[in-house]
């Protein structure tokens, strides 16, 4: 009950502030540019400190109601922000002085918005114009490259699937799911599901100053999606489509059969495949039993297509403004019969119910439509990536299709992938997803705003998975076909109250804002799987209920915060910022639920002190800011510290299956939150006239009480599975560098936007999991050390190759590792030994290290752009550094588990006529899924993993207005775009560095797509 | 104008006020721990969680428990039977071959499993005491939850020696802490919980038909004797099986090829099986066992050592001098054993269609030796256990596989007798060793020999046949401690006399025209124990590693 004390006499102390009324009154202005005196459509009108605005219309006009005493604030891209008095006035006309300052930009934060220059904690914000046009399929990538401190890597193009791995600042954790928060117009959601045209601004919260009031959940920064809102004036109709091919960025590249047999004999040193064999090969003449398949060139069919069509209408009278917009995205995959459709439907309205409150409705459905084709049943994968992963394991001397139609046995007697691709087998997947989220503000007095929020989303996700019976060739028949039908439903709700002071008095102004939120989440999930009779029908229904099978689950969580926040200036010169939540979450325990998440930042704009701007008159703005506080993660199952007997365990008496319980993991019940105080920084710098601004921001991120299963720290004596426990802490500490220069001369201009940051990424501690190994360092012997950054490569160090027998005699005893070395194989280090010096002894206790970490140091992105007359370029480029990266299995090495060998492994193999010892690939040899000596996790096969990536090249034309008389056509636009075009990097030949696929049995690789496209942009 | 500001703190204190009730939740598809041990059928859960233990009833590989088919067959891809399809660095092959280290990963998981099983049945007997149910019923469930945990030990101390002895739940400290129980302490726990857990349990014949795969007497009897067989306990051991014998419901059974198959699980020689049902609860053996024409994985590989082992069809040792001998019907003239146990080049797949074709040159088939195809190592498959008219999905068979058989209480009494010294007369082989070789199926002529040397020589050769991949035959190897002349040698498959392609040790044709397959170099002063796994080692000091390791 204290707190609701607490919150009822804030809201008597709001009261007596803001008993004083001011009469409303109806404000007609206009816009210009103070340069040209020509209107300024668009531009933002917001009565201060309210969320009261409107935007201009094409002829610069706007109206609104504000009390007569009110301040409006004026801004638009591209020009400096101004505020003008009302005083009472009912007509005003206003001039925008051009500026290209950044400083003047809106900011979406928590729970409302800032002006760039008042800003002092670490925000990057990415605004439409900044994402309009980009041919991607999913707002990540996007993304990708515009913000310091924000990583995004696409680790694999299957359509439909992956927002790719966002971090915001490293990777906060090595226990809980360490990614950020994102929030769609302020509720929870997927990145995914937004049309990238819907959005007009994307905002990440990366330090705690502007993340704590998102609590326990901001601990990995918090992602911000705003989508449009209407604008009074007249209908406008927009609408943007292109159409584009596609094709991947990296496919590996196989060698032909007859080099395959070769290479086979010398792999295993027999003739394998006789001369005649290898010359039969070579002929072609005999494909059925001397073929030359290309299977991955026929799995992924080439170039396909990808088209968008977006139309959006929006306008608004006094009372009601909107936009409603429509999407249709299809993106045709590379195998056949996979493609991804996503339809966006989307209302944006706001409605003036009275002069004191106004109704936000966001309404939005998705519905999106992933085909995927499927291997038949009966075989040992089921999926797509099934598929995928064996063409690159297949070899060349494989049969794909016999003469006969019929297709090739394959190496499991099971056909190949090319025959599962022609196989009747398909997958579905529907998600559907419809998001509700209104708003009701009322400003009770012109400077106290209440504020009632709801929002409920309800997703439904229809799987349907049907794999075929196939014959594959005369002998060969897979099956019985079987469908298995899985429907997930997911309910979130939340409800909000906020309620928002804003004072200004002389120099001081003061903003205070407090909100309640609650929300609550429900899953439950139903599959059902029947055999089938033959491929004809798709239902349950028309299978067999012999070996039928049906599951179900369900989860829910619920979160109860309390949060806050103070702002205050004096003059706009020295800033001040608190903010603070206290969550309750139903993941902890009753005596450990709530969390208290406070941060504190402060802000000095020197350019406001007189002796600043006097000593240094060329400088336009200079902030220096810094900021501290603490944010937690909750990001782990639904039930992490309650005792249970899980139902998975039944076993067959008697000829019939029987449920069985068992506890299997021991629990800790005084389980809390993962915390992470957070350190920033920084100073930001305008200079120039503005044409070029500067941010630097040190931060420093500690996570401790880490949300860690220790289970490689504790003995399997013990009998059970460990559940999270907090311990352990983790730090992410770097520098961002960001600029924007922009310069126009007469007609033509151009900017450049660089960012650039630097990530240090360390374990501190690891608590119970301390374990000291015999080489000395501190860890789980695997893949956590202190001191060293997660995601770590832990191995042999890699010394090249053994030239001889000589070299093999000479070097160290290697047989605990490689029992017979041979020239050829890999020459490990001896590091060390049992006395901490090298003890001509290499063993896997003292001669693996640290060598390196799937995690990039450096992130860079440069954006630039020009315009001249009608034509606008845009180029995006991208990068990451210290990095390495790991090809494993068929991806990395030749003949595992009788896969295949890539043409690279072929030209750099170290052979006894050259035996180099420094050859890119070692000596070939058969490899059994368990490996051999050579494939121990060494620095050989750890390729730096790098790339400078052209992300994006845009070239548009805009027709100049007077080509359309009519004046029906108001803009028309046409436009090139290319994704992903070209790559500079040093990783493997055949794979890309940002995928760093691994294809370890669970986990298959889709490539990553580049994209041409063509498109038009017209307004009505 | 207070009025006004009033609601929505009202509306605020409403919804906080009913919200946080809604912060308590619980798991909506386990039972919680403090609301379970009710009743008769929670206790029933919770014991057929114990059962089925760790074991994976999909593809997993690893060896997940004493009881799946990767527990009871892959161990024998370690001998002079068999080898494992998937080369020289798998890890069981590594047990055997001279490299074996403590990352082994077969090893951790036979130690992680087996603790992850006692740790369940701890549980199990912590909380059976205080549930609600008839007296008799507690002691027959504990009983079989103490013979079950007994079981893990007697795996653990047998194939790691001294262990860490769990008995009651522990915690994380303490699971950090545990020193090794000496070997022989962990066996006389084995030995006196099996004792105390049998006269709580029906017998064979008492067993309804619905609980079948659930321990009996003759179950906890059949491993009490394999503790007391390796820990040289003989007379005890003979005490032990003959009150199995005595008891009269086994038989031996006279079809040997078809007690192996689903048809032939229930059959009364078999004492005690892990238990599958297709789709739920089903094993994957076919999918890992069968040749690569039916899709499977080819896993086992039998090598000419084991197929010399068979004798000739009138009880004659094999040679490959002997007339009788056909590179090409290897199974002609033999022990009818021979061919109901290893499959050869060129057979028919019962009703499939198929032919099982592994000759080297034979490019078009699947089942191709030595071109790098998922298939056969040695030139061989396996027969026994693989019904090829099964027409289910290869990871779907709810065929049950035998753990202990009553011909292997025959042998182990006839073993027990021999070691103990007792006098053999002709009458205790007809009873034991003749009753094995002579089921109808079989119809090999007895035994006749009683000097202990050479009997000695002819039954452990008869154990060896008879219960091929059945998961003895590694152990017995180490309790005989033959393993170090049987396993230093080099291994050979199938005869191929004219095979264009052969795989030879260093250039030199064998003799017999046989594919060579690889060597193994079983070190006697670390092979006979197992490393006690790298990590539990880092993590506890007090757990000293076996010496070479």
């Amino acid at each position: 009950m204290k707190k609701i004390t607490i919150i009822y006499l804030c809201f008597l102390l709001f009261h007596f502030n803001a008993s004083a009324q001011d009469a409303i009154i109806t404000v007609n202005g206009k816009v210009m540019d103070s340069e040209t005196s020509m209107p300024v459509p668009a531009a933002n009108v917001i009565e201060r400190g309210t969320s009261n605005g409107v935007m201009t219309d094409f002829d610069g006009k706007f109206t609104i109601d504000v009390p007569a005493d009110a301040i409006l604030e004026i801004s638009y891209i591209g020009f400096a922000s101004t505020e003008i008095r009302v005083d009472g006035q009912i007509d005003i006309e206003i001039s925008l002085e051009p500026s290209a300052s950044a400083l003047d930009e809106v900011v979406v934060v928590g729970y409302g918005t800032q002006k760039r220059g008042s800003v002092i904690g670490a925000v990057s914000q990415v605004n439409s114009e900044e994402l309009e046009n980009r041919s991607v399929t999913r707002l990540s990538e996007a993304l990708t490259g515009q913000m310091p401190g924000v990583t995004i890597i696409q680790r694999s193009g299957r359509p439909g699937y992956s927002a790719g791995d966002i971090s915001v600042r490293g990777v906060g954790s090595f226990g809980a799911d360490p990614s950020a928060l994102v929030l769609i117009d302020g509720i929870p959601g997927n990145l995914n599901d937004v049309n990238p045209q819907d959005v007009e601004s994307v905002s990440v919260l990366k330090d705690a100053a502007t993340a704590a009031i998102y609590g326990s959940r901001a601990a990995n920064g918090v992602i911000l999606v705003t989508t449009k809102t209407g604008r009074e004036g007249e209908i406008r109709i927009n609408y943007n489509g292109y159409v584009g091919m596609q094709e991947a960025t990296e496919l590996p590249d196989m060698v032909d059969s007859w080099d395959y047999a070769e290479l086979y004999n010398e792999a295993t040193g027999n003739e394998v495949y006789s001369p005649e064999d290898i010359q039969n090969y070579r002929n072609g003449t005999d494909l059925d039993n001397f073929p030359n398949t290309d299977f991955i060139g026929e799995i992924f069919s080439k170039k396909p297509v990808q088209t968008s069509h977006n139309l959006q209408v929006s306008g608004g009278n006094k009372a009601t403004t909107y936009v409603v917009s429509l999407g249709y995205l299809n993106q045709q995959g590379l195998l056949k019969r996979n493609d991804y459709s996503r339809y966006n439907l989307r209302l944006n309205l706001t409605s003036k119910i009275s002069k004191k409150l106004t109704l936000t409705t966001r309404l939005s459905g998705v519905n999106e439509v992933i085909n995927e084709p499927q291997p038949p049943a009966g075989i040992e994968f089921s999926d797509m990536g099934g598929i995928i992963t064996q063409a690159v394991r297949t070899p060349s001397n494989q049969a794909g299709r016999l003469s006969n139609g019929f297709f090739g046995s394959g190496h499991a007697a099971m056909g190949t992938p090319i025959a599962w691709l022609e196989s009747e087998s398909f997958y579905t997947d529907k998600p559907y997803s419809v998001n509700a989220n209104m708003r009701l503000d009322w400003q009770a007095f012109s400077n106290l705003k209440f504020s009632l929020i709801g929002g409920y989303d309800r997703n439904t996700r229809l799987q349907k998975s049907f794999l075929a019976s196939q014959q594959i060739n005369e002998i060969l028949t897979v099956g019985p076909a079987e469908l298995t039908q899985t429907n997930d439903n997911s309910y979130y709700g939340t409800v909000q109250g906020l309620v928002e002071f804003d004072k200004s008095i002389n120099e001081h102004s003061i903003n205070v804002l407090g909100g309640y939120s609650f929300e609550k989440d429900h899953f439950q999930t139903l599959s059902g799987f029947r055999r089938l009779q033959g491929n004809r029908l798709f239902e349950l229904n028309t299978g067999s209920p012999n070996g039928q099978a049906a599951n179900g689950t369900a989860r829910e969580w619920a979160l109860q915060s309390f949060f806050g926040r103070l702002r205050y200036d004096f003059a706009n010169k020295y800033l001040i910022e608190s903010t603070m939540r206290y969550d309750g979450s139903s993941r902890f325990p009753a005596e450990r639920k709530y969390g208290f998440f406070p941060s504190v930042a402060v802000g000095w704009r020197l350019t406001e002190e007189d002796f600043f701007r006097e000593a240094f008159p060329g400088i336009r703005d200079l902030k220096l800011k810094a900021s501290y506080g603490e944010v937690g993660n909750q990001n782990i199952g639904n039930y992490p510290y309650q005792e249970v007997l899980s139902a998975d365990y039944g076993y067959s008496f008697g000829g019939s299956f029987r449920t069985g319980v068992a506890a299997t993991r021991l629990v800790d019940p005084l389980l809390h939150w993962e915390s992470t105080t957070s350190f920033n920084a920084g100073a930001d710098i305008s200079i120039m006239e503005g044409e070029l601004d500067f941010s630097v921001n040190y931060f420093n991120r500690k996570t401790s009480d880490i949300l860690y299963q220790p289970s490689s720290s504790v003995s399997m004596v013990l009998g059970k599975d460990l559940s999270e426990t907090n311990t352990g802490s983790l730090r992410n500490s770097g520098w961002e560098f960001s600029a924007i220069y922009r310069k126009s001369f007469n007609e033509f201009s151009f900017n450049i936007k660089p960012n650039f940051t630097i990530i240090e990424n360390e374990v501190l501690d690891l608590g119970v999991g301390n374990v000291i190994q015999p080489n000395g360092l501190i860890g789980n012997g695997s893949d956590l050390f202190i001191g060293h950054p997660m995601n770590i490569y832990y191995g042999y160090v890699a010394n090249g190759l053994y030239v001889d027998e000589t070299d093999v005699e000479n070097w160290a005893d290697v047989s605990r590792v490689n029992p017979n070395p041979q020239p050829g194989d890999i020459k490990y280090q001896d590091i060390s030994g049992p006395d901490g010096v090298p003890d001509g002894q290499v063993d896997a206790t003292y001669d693996r290290k640290v060598l390196g970490s799937r995690i990039p140091k450096y992130n860079f992105g440069l954006a630039m752009g020009a315009q001249f007359k009608g034509f606008d370029l845009s180029v995006l480029l991208q990068g990451v550094a210290g990095v390495e990266g790991y090809l494993d299995r068929h991806a990395g090495f030749a003949f595992f588990n009788t896969a295949s060998i890539q043409k690279w492994m072929m030209e750099e193999r170290w052979t006894p006529e050259n035996p180099n010892p420094n050859a890119g690939y070692p000596r070939l040899e058969v490899i059994g899924n368990s490996g051999t000596p050579n494939t121990e996790l060494s620095s050989f096969w750890l390729p730096d993993a790098s790339y400078v990536r052209l992300k994006n090249v845009q070239l548009g034309y805009n027709f100049p207005d007077n080509n359309f008389d009519d004046g029906r056509i108001k803009g028309l636009r046409l436009y090139v775009s290319a994704e992903n075009l070209y790559t500079w990097d040093k990783y493997r030949t055949g794979w890309d560095p940002e995928q760093n696929p691994k294809l370890t049995a669970e986990e298959s690789f889709y490539p990553i797509f580049a994209n041409y496209t063509l498109g038009f942009s017209i307004d009505f | 104008m207070f009025k006004n500001i009033y609601s929505p703190i009202l509306l605020l204190v409403l919804i906080f006020t009913s919200c946080e009730a809604e912060l308590e939740k619980a798991p909506l598809d386990q039972f919680s721990s403090e609301t379970f041990w009710q009743d008769e059928n929670d206790a029933l859960l919770a014991l057929t969680g114990v059962y089925r233990g760790t074991m994976t009833l999909n593809t997993s590989v690893n060896m997940n428990d004493w009881w799946s088919y990767t527990g009871l067959m892959w161990l024998d891809l370690a001998t002079d039977d068999g080898f494992d399809r998937r080369g020289v660095n798998s890890p069981v092959h590594k047990l055997t071959n001279g490299t074996n280290t403590a990352s082994n990963g077969f090893v951790s998981s036979a130690w992680e499993t087996s603790y992850k099983k006692i740790a369940r049945s701890n549980d199990f007997l912590n909380n059976i005491q205080e549930v609600p149910m008839e007296e008799n019923k507690i002691a027959r469930f504990s009983s079989e939850v103490r013979a079950i945990r007994a079981w893990q030990y007697f795996n653990l101390a047998q194939y790691f020696g001294d262990v860490p002895l769990v008995k009651e739940a522990i915690t994380i400290e303490e699971a950090n802490s545990m020193p090794r129980m000496p070997k022989q302490q962990v066996m006389q726990f084995v030995i006196d919980e099996l004792k105390a857990s049998v006269d709580a349990l029906p017998t064979h014949a008492e067993l309804p038909g619905e609980e079948r795969g659930r321990l009996t007497r003759q179950a906890v009897l059949s491993f009490l004797g394999r503790a007391l067989l390796a820990e040289k306990d003989y007379p005890e051991a003979a005490v032990v099986y003959e009150d199995i014998i005595g008891f009269g419901e086994n038989f031996i059974d006279p079809d040997y090829e078809s007690l192996f198959w689903e048809e032939g699980e229930n059959s009364d020689e078999i004492i005690f099986s892990t238990q599958y049902v297709a789709d739920e609860g089903a094993n994957a053996m076919y999918q890992h066992t069968f040749p690569a024409v039916l899709g499977g994985w080819h896993f086992i590989n039998p090598l000419a050592d084991l197929v010399m082992a068979y004798e000739f069809d009138d009880g004659t040792p094999f040679s490959y001098t002997d007339p009788r001998y056909d590179p090409a019907n290897e199974a002609a003239n033999r022990d009818p054993r021979l061919g109901y146990t290893v499959l050869f080049n060129g057979e028919s797949l019962r009703d499939t269609g198929h032919r099982y074709i592994t000759h080297p040159d034979s490019s078009s088939s699947p089942d191709q030796l030595g071109a790098g195809k998922q298939a056969t190592q040695s030139g061989y498959g396996i027969q026994k256990r693989m019904d090829f008219n099964y027409s289910g999905g290869l990871r779907n068979s709810g065929a049950n596989i035998a753990v202990v058989r009553y011909a292997e209480i025959l042998l182990s009494y006839l073993e027990a007798k021999l070691e103990a010294g007792d006098a053999i007369d002709q009458a205790l082989l007809d009873a034991t060793i003749n009753k094995v070789r002579g089921r109808a199926s079989v119809d090999m002529p007895p035994v006749t020999v009683t000097d202990p040397t050479q009997l000695r020589k002819v039954l452990r050769n008869e154990r060896r046949i008879e219960l091929a991949f059945e998961g003895i035959h590694y152990w017995d190897l180490l309790r005989w401690e033959t393993a170090e002349t049987e396993l230093n040698a080099d291994f050979y498959g199938a005869p191929f006399p004219n095979a264009t392609r052969m795989q030879k040790k260093d250039g030199q044709t064998d003799p017999y025209n046989r594919w060579y397959v690889m060597s193994r170099n079983f070190r006697p002063q670390v092979d006979y124990l197992w490393p006690i796994p790298q990590t539990e080692v880092n993590i506890n000091p007090n757990l000293e590693q076996n010496p070479g390791y």
